[in-house]
């Protein structure tokens, strides 16, 4: 009898460990940062972790294209608090030399609409308004705000994410991931 | 003696969790995608493209489907090479190839093609034991426009920019002159 538990907590274990390593936390961890940025598609020329992989087969999404593609991800605010979607924020930083980028906001309220003028959850580098000193403000809020905007609908957990289609000659410097200030909750 | 069997089993029982673990991580999610695919077909048809709502962009690339269009043709080579021939207006673009399991074979993006009319020939690999299952070893090149495979069914995912909502009919409209076509093989006869 002791064999045959052991056998099953055997199996368990590596279920268990299978689920947890492919998870979105764990995935995350194992990933490169940039501050509150982590990557969660490969740099150019970067291996694939089959961790990764993983993760985004196990939900049935296929990995963003190879090459000179990023795809950032912050579930935190600068100060490391998780976004929340009854607050608002400040998503500021010096515009990317890059040829188009994009930031974007998820929640986990899975409301998906095919109308794109719904709601604006992401505005791209051919949308924002620039400020004088070449830098970027978005304000990520349900509601309303002047300038570049970003609502995050009704969900409450939320994900930010960064979306940069690079040249190939452009380095990291061109393209600093923004910082993401709470301003005010409730 | 008595203590050589708890060990004994301990380490079956260790040797099966890295087993399970390794099998949940390689196989399980490969079978979720499959199966993803294969709806994708039932919806879109193999071998042709068709633009995506957003809800359907979303599903399947897990991205926000604002300021992006997507158009995608799910493939199959059984009976000949794909030629995909993309119509893009002149904005940021992305042609991406994926096998059946949602692993990434070839991406090609704007800057890279250096044009706005793509033609794309994706190919099988020509080794018999390839061509007879799915477990291929031929290496996959790219040279931009011609791309050799070891899976004969995957998905070929088209991606374009998409600035202003108010012009967003009109790019899908554009994207949806893209084409998917299957060329069949010319089968050689010996003797």
């Amino acid at each position: 009898m002791k064999s045959i538990g052991l056998i099953i907590v055997g199996a368990l274990l590596g279920f268990f460990t299978a689920t947890m390593a492919i998870s979105e936390r764990a995935a995350s961890s194992i990933q490169s940062r940039a501050g509150v940025w982590s990557e969660i598609a490969n740099a150019p020329d970067a291996e694939i972790d089959p961790y990764l992989s993983a993760r985004y087969a196990s939900v049935g999404w296929l990995l963003p294209a190879q090459g000179d593609d990023q795809l950032l991800e912050a579930t935190t605010d600068s100060e490391g608090s998780a976004l929340d979607g009854d607050c608002r924020y400040l998503v500021s930083g010096k515009l990317p030399n890059v040829r188009w980028w994009q930031v974007a906001v998820m929640g986990d309220d899975d409301v998906i609409s095919n109308d794109p003028r719904a709601r604006p959850e992401a505005i791209s580098s051919e949308r924002v308004i620039g400020e004088a000193n070449g830098e970027y403000r978005i304000t990520l809020a349900r509601e309303a705000s002047p300038g570049n905007w970003i609502s995050p609908g009704r969900g409450n957990k939320l994900r930010l994410l960064l979306t940069l289609h690079r040249d190939a000659k452009a380095t990291t410097g061109d393209a600093m991931p923004p910082t993401i200030a709470r301003l005010a909750c409730g | 003696m008595r203590m050589k069997v708890p060990v004994f089993w301990i380490c079956v029982a260790g040797l099966l969790a890295v087993v399970v673990h390794l099998s949940y991580v390689l196989f399980s999610p490969t079978l979720a995608m499959e199966s993803k695919l294969d709806r994708a077909v039932a919806k879109t048809g193999v071998n042709a493209m068709a633009v995506l709502s957003p809800a359907e962009a979303r599903t399947l690339t897990g991205l926000p489907p604002n300021g992006s269009i997507y158009a995608a043709c799910p493939y199959n080579l059984r009976h000949g090479d794909l030629t995909i021939a993309a119509r893009f207006p002149a904005r940021p673009w992305t042609i991406s190839v994926y096998g059946r399991t949602g692993t990434r074979i070839f991406s090609v993006n704007d800057k890279q093609a250096g044009v706005d009319d793509v033609s794309l020939t994706i190919k099988r690999g020509s080794d018999i034991f390839d061509m007879l299952t799915d477990s291929a070893t031929a290496p996959e090149i790219g040279d931009g426009w011609s791309v050799e495979v070891k899976e004969r069914r995957g998905l070929v995912l088209l991606w374009m920019a998409d600035s202003d909502p108010a012009i967003g009919d009109r790019l899908r409209a554009d994207l949806a002159q893209s084409k998917c076509t299957i060329t069949p093989r010319v089968e050689s006869v010996s003797g």
